[in-house]
Protein backbone atom coordinates (compact mmCIF):
# COMPACT_ATOMS: atom_id res chain seq x y z
CA UNK A 1 0.00 0.00 0.00
CA UNK A 2 2.88 2.54 0.43
CA UNK A 3 4.16 4.04 -1.82
CA UNK A 4 7.82 5.45 -2.30
CA UNK A 5 8.37 9.19 -1.91
CA UNK A 6 11.15 9.60 -4.05
CA UNK A 7 10.44 7.40 -7.16
CA UNK A 8 11.93 4.42 -8.66
CA UNK A 9 9.61 5.40 -11.60
CA UNK A 10 11.91 6.75 -14.13
CA UNK A 11 12.95 10.50 -13.33
CA UNK A 12 9.75 11.95 -15.01
CA UNK A 13 9.42 15.75 -16.10
CA UNK A 14 9.72 17.41 -12.90
CA UNK A 15 8.31 18.36 -9.60
CA UNK A 16 4.34 17.34 -10.47
CA UNK A 17 5.25 13.72 -10.34
CA UNK A 18 6.55 13.92 -7.21
CA UNK A 19 4.10 16.28 -5.47
CA UNK A 20 1.05 13.67 -6.79
CA UNK A 21 3.08 10.94 -4.83
CA UNK A 22 3.41 12.67 -1.67
CA UNK A 23 -0.56 13.37 -1.90
CA UNK A 24 -0.92 9.29 -2.72
CA UNK A 25 1.35 8.93 0.94
CA UNK A 26 -0.75 10.93 3.09
CA UNK A 27 -4.25 9.45 1.86
CA UNK A 28 -3.05 6.01 0.95
CA UNK A 29 -5.90 4.70 3.12
CA UNK A 30 -8.37 5.72 0.35
CA UNK A 31 -6.86 5.31 -2.88
CA UNK A 32 -10.39 5.45 -4.59
CA UNK A 33 -11.07 8.56 -6.80
CA UNK A 34 -14.20 9.36 -4.87
CA UNK A 35 -12.29 10.08 -1.51
CA UNK A 36 -8.19 11.09 -2.08
CA UNK A 37 -8.86 14.46 -2.18
CA UNK A 38 -10.48 15.26 1.56
CA UNK A 39 -7.79 16.92 3.45
CA UNK A 40 -10.69 19.09 4.48
CA UNK A 41 -13.68 18.27 7.04
CA UNK A 42 -15.82 16.77 4.98
CA UNK A 43 -16.84 13.22 5.09
CA UNK A 44 -17.45 10.73 2.33
CA UNK A 45 -20.89 10.77 1.27
CA UNK A 46 -22.77 7.61 0.99
CA UNK A 47 -24.47 6.71 -1.58
CA UNK A 48 -27.80 6.07 0.63
CA UNK A 49 -27.66 9.66 2.41
CA UNK A 50 -26.93 11.06 -1.10
CA UNK A 51 -30.28 9.43 -1.82
CA UNK A 52 -31.86 10.74 1.22
CA UNK A 53 -30.76 14.56 0.60
CA UNK A 54 -31.84 14.68 -3.28
CA UNK A 55 -35.20 12.98 -2.14
CA UNK A 56 -35.78 16.88 -1.19
CA UNK A 57 -34.37 18.56 -3.92
CA UNK A 58 -36.75 20.29 -7.05
CA UNK A 59 -36.01 19.31 -11.16
CA UNK A 60 -33.74 21.34 -11.75
CA UNK A 61 -31.16 20.74 -8.58
CA UNK A 62 -31.50 17.15 -9.11
CA UNK A 63 -30.13 17.28 -12.44
CA UNK A 64 -26.99 20.03 -11.55
CA UNK A 65 -26.83 17.15 -8.95
CA UNK A 66 -26.40 14.76 -11.92
CA UNK A 67 -23.23 16.59 -13.07
CA UNK A 68 -21.07 17.28 -10.26
CA UNK A 69 -19.61 13.64 -9.96
CA UNK A 70 -19.89 10.29 -11.19
CA UNK A 71 -21.11 8.92 -7.64
CA UNK A 72 -23.59 11.82 -7.67
CA UNK A 73 -24.45 11.24 -11.45
CA UNK A 74 -25.44 7.26 -10.56
CA UNK A 75 -27.36 7.93 -7.40
CA UNK A 76 -29.42 11.22 -9.45
CA UNK A 77 -30.02 8.85 -12.04
CA UNK A 78 -32.64 6.83 -9.93
CA UNK A 79 -35.83 6.31 -11.15
CA UNK A 80 -37.47 7.27 -7.70
CA UNK A 81 -35.97 10.33 -7.26
CA UNK A 82 -37.49 11.01 -10.32
CA UNK A 83 -40.83 9.41 -9.65
CA UNK A 84 -41.27 11.58 -7.01
CA UNK A 85 -40.38 14.77 -8.55
CA UNK A 86 -43.10 14.09 -11.25
CA UNK A 87 -45.35 12.94 -8.73
CA UNK A 88 -45.13 16.26 -6.74
CA UNK A 89 -45.88 18.09 -9.94
CA UNK A 90 -49.20 16.71 -11.00
CA UNK A 91 -52.33 16.53 -8.50
CA UNK A 92 -54.53 13.17 -9.44
CA UNK A 93 -53.32 10.96 -12.60
CA UNK A 94 -56.60 9.12 -12.37
CA UNK A 95 -54.45 5.62 -11.94
CA UNK A 96 -52.81 4.13 -9.14
CA UNK A 97 -49.16 4.77 -8.05
CA UNK A 98 -47.99 1.27 -9.23
CA UNK A 99 -49.96 1.28 -12.73
CA UNK A 100 -48.71 4.35 -13.51
CA UNK A 101 -45.33 3.12 -12.38
CA UNK A 102 -45.34 0.11 -14.74
CA UNK A 103 -46.05 2.03 -17.80
CA UNK A 104 -43.61 4.82 -17.28
CA UNK A 105 -40.69 2.59 -16.58
CA UNK A 106 -41.91 0.14 -19.43
CA UNK A 107 -42.06 3.70 -21.62
CA UNK A 108 -38.47 5.04 -20.81
CA UNK A 109 -38.34 5.85 -16.96
CA UNK A 110 -39.61 9.34 -15.01
CA UNK A 111 -36.46 10.56 -15.57
CA UNK A 112 -36.73 10.88 -19.47
CA UNK A 113 -40.41 11.91 -19.33
CA UNK A 114 -39.54 14.62 -17.00
CA UNK A 115 -36.99 16.04 -18.58
CA UNK A 116 -38.53 15.74 -22.26
CA UNK A 117 -42.07 16.11 -21.63
CA UNK A 118 -43.04 17.63 -18.12
CA UNK A 119 -40.13 19.88 -17.88
CA UNK A 120 -41.21 21.81 -20.95
CA UNK A 121 -44.82 22.32 -19.53
CA UNK A 122 -43.89 24.14 -16.56
CA UNK A 123 -41.65 26.52 -18.36
CA UNK A 124 -43.25 29.72 -19.54
CA UNK A 125 -42.64 29.46 -23.16
CA UNK A 126 -40.64 31.72 -25.25
CA UNK A 127 -43.11 34.34 -27.13
CA UNK A 128 -42.19 32.45 -30.60
CA UNK A 129 -45.95 32.78 -31.81
CA UNK A 130 -48.39 35.28 -30.68
CA UNK A 131 -49.87 35.16 -27.60
CA UNK A 132 -53.11 36.09 -29.00
CA UNK A 133 -53.81 32.76 -30.90
CA UNK A 134 -53.63 31.08 -27.72
CA UNK A 135 -57.04 30.99 -27.58
CA UNK A 136 -57.33 29.12 -30.67
CA UNK A 137 -55.25 25.84 -30.37
CA UNK A 138 -53.47 25.64 -33.20
CA UNK A 139 -53.18 21.88 -34.55
CA UNK A 140 -49.69 21.98 -35.99
CA UNK A 141 -47.90 22.88 -33.05
CA UNK A 142 -47.93 21.03 -29.75
CA UNK A 143 -46.56 22.72 -27.19
CA UNK A 144 -48.41 25.88 -27.26
CA UNK A 145 -49.05 25.98 -23.88
CA UNK A 146 -52.07 28.14 -22.87
CA UNK A 147 -51.71 31.27 -20.57
CA UNK A 148 -52.87 29.92 -17.62
CA UNK A 149 -49.73 27.92 -17.35
CA UNK A 150 -47.98 30.88 -18.49
CA UNK A 151 -48.61 32.85 -15.67
CA UNK A 152 -47.57 30.34 -12.77
CA UNK A 153 -44.85 28.76 -13.85
CA UNK A 154 -44.56 26.05 -11.41
CA UNK A 155 -48.37 24.86 -11.29
CA UNK A 156 -49.06 21.47 -10.96
CA UNK A 157 -50.17 19.21 -14.17
CA UNK A 158 -53.66 18.28 -14.05
CA UNK A 159 -54.73 14.56 -15.44
CA UNK A 160 -55.19 15.69 -18.83
CA UNK A 161 -51.55 16.86 -19.24
CA UNK A 162 -49.47 13.94 -17.56
CA UNK A 163 -52.10 11.96 -19.99
CA UNK A 164 -51.01 13.87 -22.95
CA UNK A 165 -47.19 13.36 -21.64
CA UNK A 166 -47.33 10.01 -21.40
CA UNK A 167 -49.36 9.88 -24.70
CA UNK A 168 -46.54 11.58 -26.38
CA UNK A 169 -43.61 9.52 -24.88
CA UNK A 170 -45.07 6.34 -25.98
CA UNK A 171 -45.59 7.70 -29.12
CA UNK A 172 -41.84 8.37 -29.53
CA UNK A 173 -41.54 5.00 -27.84
CA UNK A 174 -43.74 3.13 -30.97
CA UNK A 175 -42.08 5.77 -33.55
CA UNK A 176 -38.59 3.78 -32.90
CA UNK A 177 -39.43 1.00 -32.81
CA UNK A 178 -41.34 0.99 -36.18
CA UNK A 179 -38.28 2.28 -37.81
CA UNK A 180 -36.31 -0.74 -36.61
CA UNK A 181 -38.63 -2.82 -38.46
CA UNK A 182 -38.58 -0.69 -41.75
CA UNK A 183 -34.87 -1.09 -41.85
CA UNK A 184 -34.95 -4.38 -41.61
CA UNK B 1 -40.86 15.19 37.67
CA UNK B 2 -42.56 13.52 34.61
CA UNK B 3 -44.30 10.23 34.56
CA UNK B 4 -41.64 7.81 33.67
CA UNK B 5 -38.65 9.11 34.80
CA UNK B 6 -37.07 5.84 34.29
CA UNK B 7 -34.01 6.88 32.25
CA UNK B 8 -31.04 4.94 30.29
CA UNK B 9 -27.94 5.34 29.36
CA UNK B 10 -26.06 5.22 26.06
CA UNK B 11 -22.38 5.38 25.07
CA UNK B 12 -20.79 7.09 22.56
CA UNK B 13 -18.02 5.84 19.90
CA UNK B 14 -15.89 7.61 21.86
CA UNK B 15 -17.07 6.28 25.22
CA UNK B 16 -18.58 9.14 26.67
CA UNK B 17 -22.18 8.02 28.52
CA UNK B 18 -25.16 10.14 27.63
CA UNK B 19 -28.62 9.93 30.04
CA UNK B 20 -31.69 10.24 28.21
CA UNK B 21 -35.08 10.03 29.18
CA UNK B 22 -37.51 6.82 27.51
CA UNK B 23 -39.54 9.66 26.12
CA UNK B 24 -36.44 10.84 24.56
CA UNK B 25 -35.19 7.14 23.74
CA UNK B 26 -38.41 6.57 21.86
CA UNK B 27 -37.72 9.18 19.20
CA UNK B 28 -34.98 6.73 18.25
CA UNK B 29 -36.79 3.53 17.17
CA UNK B 30 -33.16 1.85 16.99
CA UNK B 31 -32.79 2.88 20.44
CA UNK B 32 -36.40 1.50 21.15
CA UNK B 33 -35.95 -1.95 19.11
CA UNK B 34 -32.88 -2.53 21.26
CA UNK B 35 -34.68 -1.80 24.29
CA UNK B 36 -37.63 -4.22 23.80
CA UNK B 37 -35.21 -6.77 23.10
CA UNK B 38 -32.10 -6.25 25.38
CA UNK B 39 -33.88 -4.47 28.43
CA UNK B 40 -33.16 -1.37 30.04
CA UNK B 41 -30.36 -2.23 32.60
CA UNK B 42 -27.52 -1.94 30.94
CA UNK B 43 -25.83 0.99 28.74
CA UNK B 44 -27.13 0.80 24.88
CA UNK B 45 -23.75 1.14 23.20
CA UNK B 46 -23.97 3.38 19.77
CA UNK B 47 -20.47 2.65 18.53
CA UNK B 48 -20.93 4.78 14.78
CA UNK B 49 -21.84 7.78 16.62
CA UNK B 50 -18.73 10.25 18.30
CA UNK B 51 -19.73 12.62 21.38
CA UNK B 52 -20.39 15.89 19.81
CA UNK B 53 -22.55 14.14 17.04
CA UNK B 54 -24.59 12.46 20.29
CA UNK B 55 -25.02 15.40 22.24
CA UNK B 56 -26.44 16.97 19.36
CA UNK B 57 -28.88 14.38 18.87
CA UNK B 58 -29.39 14.09 22.60
CA UNK B 59 -30.92 17.74 22.58
CA UNK B 60 -33.04 16.80 19.60
CA UNK B 61 -34.81 14.05 21.22
CA UNK B 62 -35.11 15.44 24.75
CA UNK B 63 -36.59 18.57 22.81
CA UNK B 64 -39.26 17.05 20.70
CA UNK B 65 -39.38 14.28 23.61
CA UNK B 66 -40.97 17.68 25.64
CA UNK B 67 -42.69 18.97 22.84
CA UNK B 68 -44.77 15.79 22.46
CA UNK B 69 -45.56 15.24 26.39
CA UNK B 70 -46.76 19.09 26.15
CA UNK B 71 -48.92 17.98 23.58
CA UNK B 72 -50.06 14.83 24.92
CA UNK B 73 -50.68 17.33 28.37
CA UNK B 74 -52.89 19.72 27.94
CA UNK B 75 -54.60 18.27 24.84
CA UNK B 76 -52.40 20.45 22.66
CA UNK B 77 -53.75 23.79 24.87
CA UNK B 78 -50.31 24.04 25.54
CA UNK B 79 -48.87 24.14 22.89
CA UNK B 80 -51.34 26.15 20.53
CA UNK B 81 -51.49 26.41 17.12
CA UNK B 82 -47.72 28.64 17.21
CA UNK B 83 -46.60 25.87 18.78
CA UNK B 84 -45.35 23.32 15.84
CA UNK B 85 -43.96 26.88 14.18
CA UNK B 86 -42.04 27.21 16.99
CA UNK B 87 -40.42 23.90 16.89
CA UNK B 88 -39.85 24.27 12.98
CA UNK B 89 -37.63 27.39 13.97
CA UNK B 90 -36.14 25.65 16.75
CA UNK B 91 -35.30 23.05 14.30
CA UNK B 92 -33.82 25.07 11.89
CA UNK B 93 -31.58 27.22 14.37
CA UNK B 94 -30.48 23.64 15.44
CA UNK B 95 -29.22 22.09 12.42
CA UNK B 96 -27.26 25.85 11.60
CA UNK B 97 -24.10 24.26 12.40
CA UNK B 98 -20.83 23.53 10.28
CA UNK B 99 -21.08 20.89 7.28
CA UNK B 100 -19.12 18.80 8.99
CA UNK B 101 -21.39 17.88 12.01
CA UNK B 102 -24.32 18.58 9.80
CA UNK B 103 -23.41 15.33 8.05
CA UNK B 104 -22.65 13.72 10.91
CA UNK B 105 -25.85 14.46 12.08
CA UNK B 106 -27.29 12.68 9.14
CA UNK B 107 -26.06 9.37 9.59
CA UNK B 108 -26.82 9.40 12.74
CA UNK B 109 -30.44 9.84 12.32
CA UNK B 110 -30.03 7.26 9.63
CA UNK B 111 -28.54 5.08 11.78
CA UNK B 112 -30.84 5.16 15.24
CA UNK B 113 -34.33 5.77 12.92
CA UNK B 114 -35.21 9.20 14.24
CA UNK B 115 -37.15 9.90 10.98
CA UNK B 116 -38.15 13.77 11.95
CA UNK B 117 -34.28 14.10 11.98
CA UNK B 118 -32.78 12.70 9.18
CA UNK B 119 -36.16 14.85 6.97
CA UNK B 120 -35.13 17.48 8.45
CA UNK B 121 -31.63 17.43 8.29
CA UNK B 122 -31.64 16.04 4.88
CA UNK B 123 -33.78 18.79 3.71
CA UNK B 124 -31.50 21.66 5.62
CA UNK B 125 -28.50 19.83 3.30
CA UNK B 126 -30.95 19.95 0.04
CA UNK B 127 -31.60 23.96 0.78
CA UNK B 128 -28.19 23.89 0.80
CA UNK B 129 -27.68 22.91 -3.00
CA UNK B 130 -30.80 24.25 -3.94
CA UNK B 131 -30.40 26.19 -7.24
CA UNK B 132 -26.55 26.14 -7.44
CA UNK B 133 -24.42 24.91 -10.39
CA UNK B 134 -22.37 21.62 -10.05
CA UNK B 135 -19.32 23.37 -10.05
CA UNK B 136 -20.71 25.31 -6.87
CA UNK B 137 -21.98 21.92 -5.48
CA UNK B 138 -18.65 20.69 -5.67
CA UNK B 139 -17.10 23.47 -3.95
CA UNK B 140 -19.54 23.63 -0.91
CA UNK B 141 -18.77 19.94 -0.31
CA UNK B 142 -15.15 19.76 -1.83
CA UNK B 143 -15.76 17.01 -4.51
CA UNK B 144 -13.88 16.23 -7.00
CA UNK B 145 -14.75 16.76 -10.71
CA UNK B 146 -14.41 13.13 -12.21
CA UNK B 147 -15.66 13.71 -15.36
CA UNK B 148 -13.86 14.25 -18.50
CA UNK B 149 -14.32 17.24 -20.23
CA UNK B 150 -16.36 15.51 -22.78
CA UNK B 151 -18.43 13.39 -20.52
CA UNK B 152 -19.25 16.83 -18.73
CA UNK B 153 -20.13 18.39 -21.91
CA UNK B 154 -22.63 15.63 -22.65
CA UNK B 155 -24.44 15.91 -19.28
CA UNK B 156 -24.71 19.54 -19.93
CA UNK B 157 -26.62 18.83 -23.37
CA UNK B 158 -28.77 16.13 -21.82
CA UNK B 159 -29.77 18.14 -19.02
CA UNK B 160 -29.64 21.59 -20.95
CA UNK B 161 -33.41 22.35 -20.18
CA UNK B 162 -31.85 22.07 -16.14
CA UNK B 163 -29.21 24.72 -17.62
CA UNK B 164 -31.23 27.05 -19.51
CA UNK B 165 -33.65 27.89 -17.09
CA UNK B 166 -33.02 31.68 -15.82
Amino acid sequence: MKRPLSGDVAPATGDDKEVKKVKRTEGDKEEDNRTAENSGAFVYFDENLLFEVLKHVDARTLAMAGCVSKQWHKTAQDERLWELICSKQWANTGCSEQQLRTVVLALGGFRRLHALYLAPLSKPQPCSTSSSSSSSSSSSSWPAVPKVIRSKPQSRLGKDEVHLSLCLMSISCYEKMNFNKRNR
Amino acid sequence: MASSSKTITVVSSDGDEFEMTMKAAEQSKLITHMLDEFGVSDKVPLYNVNSETMAKVMEYCKKHADHEAAKEEDGGAAIGAGGEEELKKWDDEFLKVENGLLFNIILAANYLEIKSLLDSSCQAVADMIKGKTPEQIREIFNIKNDFTPEEEAKLRSENEWAFQED
